[in-house]
């Protein structure tokens, strides 16, 4: 019973705030307030919450309620992610050194989801909880950039031990939606207060992953001003993904039923992989042969045109020669394989499709490429390294019982 | 009569130094953990490789800097032991991550077994030269193969004795401890620092029924190199040791426990407090030369065991079978 520990705590906190227990801090409008028996928690939390809310209101609009209070809650209470209208709740661990900001990402994901709180139907709920989950993600990016790190915890989960080496977010508005998940947004998967579930595999996961495939093929400018005009003419009613696909139309004049249909309502995998590379001929006349195959029964189409018409030149392939040299095709996402000739003065050394990631329902990414004989990469070597000592510090751990 | 912490300290004292004046053995034992690891490593580097060489190059990022959204996408389909490319590697996170693993008893992936094995193999030879170097004094590489050779399937048979003895603790004392026991006292604790205070009680009842099995098996292994041809005797004699000695015993194991809790401490707060960030290749240095510390820290112990053994003289005689006195 969630709820009921969530209101248990809520309640417990409320009453040691009035005996003088708890403190409070005021932030900017929209007002913030954060109760919490750790001195520590107090600032880092108000801190982060005016800089989220500020961001999310710049996004989405404005929200309905005049302050937030942030509830930092207790041991032993249910885990953080339930929010109501004007209240969240995150845990601020006792051992947190200043680098693990694992309570910020919780509250961040918490006060996104103050921006879609509405009633929901069955249809439209795992959208709504996509659009939670993306701008969730997307908003702990951007207030944590360049100070967030991998942040791992150890010893039953009471030790804290921040990876400096390891930034994870680093520049989210380079390349567009970041890759980024975080399990502060995504677990609970089947909380009982999410929308829908957010377990792998799930509805609202996959529309999450097509909200950000669709930011990397627009752009966030348009990403964001979509969002917002959704949010507005929802008024606080269900939003379904084809009414968010028709704002999107609408403001860029060209139908998005495709993604609807294949990136959301779809549940066949999507999986684009290259299939084969052949390289023949000689003195500076190669030709290269590229097989790319759709493995999965889900489609990328990219475009309402049905495929009668000449083929969309949808999903890039990028192919880099001994040389150095590179030079990209195009294929249709909607054929079963697609076969492409090249001809250069040096033979294939690389392959890649979708090389600047952009179709990031891709369940598998992993076998988007293909070397010829892959480079000794100096971050690569260094990984390696470290693995290695990882490694021996396993052996030396476990022959120490044996 | 001498106290047990003196006689501990003492063999501790002897221990490191008899470790300290053998740094080639120190750089075989760590030559022989660099090359049990290389086959697996091999393994590894393929996928790594060829995910990066397809990945698009990030501006925001320094080229030497990790693109954590590959690793990401790396981890989510990585298979067998590929899949243990984690951020755990990264600097003091790899030896924190080991423990932490040891008091909590998290599974590892079954191609995990492979490696662990492997060292458990080369261990079982390395024991039977590195014990019978600290029990004759006899210091020649061929004198070090001879014993390990000797002593090798003994030495094997008690690794896999000590072995069933952690899984079968770990699979009920460990799994009661940290199921029903815990749970119970984390839900009724008012404080997150309550229930790890709590936690640590359990992890220290834990580690007294696993320093006694060590205690135990590394005894055995030193009464194998004593002469002892029978390895049930040569564990029924050890495990006489430990009763007779318990408190020098424990004593012995929590000074060595206190030396490599230190330095994790030190390790751990060079990378945590201040500004500096140590990354790259230097971290990686820095990693190598702790594992370096670990084997020299375990020789180190070994040495003291045997001396602590011997100093208890007479060593428990065997019941039945001629053992040869120490070289």
């Amino acid at each position: 019973m969630p709820h009921r520990h969530f209101a248990r705590a809520l309640a417990r906190l409320l009453v040691t705030a009035l005996l003088g227990g708890a403190v409070a801090a005021q932030t900017a409008a929209p007002a913030v307030t954060v109760e919490s028996t750790s001195p520590a928690a107090v600032p880092r939390l108000a801190e982060t919450a005016a800089r989220a809310l500020t961001e999310l209101v710049e996004w989405l609009g404005p929200l309905p309620v005049q302050s937030i209070t942030v509830v930092d809650l207790p041991w032993a209470a249910s885990t953080p992610g339930k929010a109501s209208p004007g209240t969240v709740a995150t845990r601020f661990r006792w051992i947190t050194p200043v680098r693990d900001l694992s309570a910020e990402r919780s509250l961040i994901a918490e006060l996104a989801r103050q921006f879609w709180i509405a009633p929901v139907t069955d249809a439209t709920a795992p959208f709504h909880e996509a659009l939670v989950i993306y701008t969730a993600t997307r908003a702990i990016h951007r207030v944590l950039e360049g100070r967030h790190f991998a942040a791992p915890r150890y010893v039953g989960g009471f030790v804290s031990m921040p990876v400096r080496s390891l930034m994870l977010s680093h520049n989210p508005a380079g390349r567009g939606a970041p890759l980024g998940e975080f399990d502060e947004v995504l677990h609970p998967g089947d909380a009982a207060w999410r929308f829908a579930s957010a377990a792998d595999g799930s509805p609202a996961r996959r529309a999450s992953v097509a909200l950000r495939t669709l930011e990397r093929m627009i752009g966030w400018p348009a990403m964001q001003q979509a969002l917002a005009a959704v949010r507005e003419r929802a008024a606080g009613s269900p939003i379904s993904p084809e009414f968010f696909a028709a704002v999107v139309a609408e403001q860029r004049g060209v139908p998005l039923q495709w993604f609807v249909r294949d990136l959301v309502r779809s549940r066949d995998r999507i999986d684009y992989a290259v299939g084969t590379v052949t390289s023949s001929g000689s003195n500076g006349a190669i030709r290269t042969a590229i097989g790319i195959e759709r493995l999965g029964a889900g489609v990328f189409s990219g475009t309402d045109r049905p495929r009668d018409d000449e083929p969309a030149r949808t999903i890039p392939v990028m192919v880099r020669f001994a040389d150095g040299s590179e030079t990209r095709a195009f294929i249709d996402g909607r054929d079963q394989r697609s076969d492409i000739l090249i001809e250069s003065g040096s033979p294939a050394a690389t392959v890649a499709v979708d090389p600047d990631e952009m179709v990031l329902v891709d369940a598998n990414r992993m076998n988007n490429g293909w070397v010829a004989d892959a480079p000794s990469d100096p971050v690569g070597r260094r990984l390696i390294a470290s693995w290695m000592v990882w490694l021996q510090h396993v052996i030396l751990t476990c022959t120490a019982l044996a | 009569m001498t106290h047990p912490t003196q006689s501990a300290a003492r063999a501790a004292a002897q221990g490191l130094g008899l470790a300290l004046r053998a740094p080639g053995l120190l750089l075989s034992v760590l030559a022989v953990t660099v090359i049990g690891a290389a086959p697996f490593v091999m393994a590894v580097e393929g996928p790594v490789m060829d995910s990066l060489a397809v990945q698009p190059p990030v501006s925001s990022l320094a080229p030497s800097e990790v693109d954590p959204e590959w690793w990401q996408e790396f981890q989510r389909h990585a298979s067998g032991l590929a899949a243990t490319f984690a951020p755990m590697i990264l600097g003091f996170a790899a030896p924190l991550e080991s423990v932490s693993a040891l008091l909590d008893g998290t599974r590892r992936p079954l191609a995990m077994m492979a490696p662990v094995a492997v060292s458990a193999l080369l261990w079982a030879f390395l024991w039977g030269g590195v014990l019978h170097r600290f029990f004759s004094g006899a210091g020649s590489p061929r004198a070090f193969m001879a014993a390990g050779a000797r002593h090798f399937r003994g030495m094997l048979a008690i690794t896999a004795m000590a072995a069933a003895v952690s899984v079968g603790l770990y699979l009920t004392v460990h799994a009661w401890l940290f199921g029903v026991v815990y749970d119970s006292i984390a839900s009724r604790v008012p404080s997150e620092r309550d229930a790890f205070l709590a936690r640590v009680i359990l992890y220290l009842v834990f580690g007294a029924l696993l320093v006694t099995s060590n205690a135990v098996f590394s005894f055995a292994r030193i009464q194998v190199v004593s002469g002892q041809r029978h390895v049930l005797f040569a564990v029924a004699a050890a495990w006489a040791l430990v009763r007779r000695e318990l408190s020098s015993v424990l004593a012995l194991y929590v000074i060595f426990l206190v030396i490599f809790g230190a330095a994790m401490t030190a390790y751990g707060a060079a990378e945590l407090l201040g500004g500096a960030r140590i990354g790259g290749w230097r971290a990686v240095a820095i990693g190598q030369a702790f594992v370096l510390f670990r084997l020299f820290l375990r020789l180190a112990f070994s040495a003291a065991q045997v001396n602590f053994a011997t100093s208890v003289a007479p060593l428990p005689p065997a019941p039945d079978h001629a053992s040869t006195p120490p070289a």
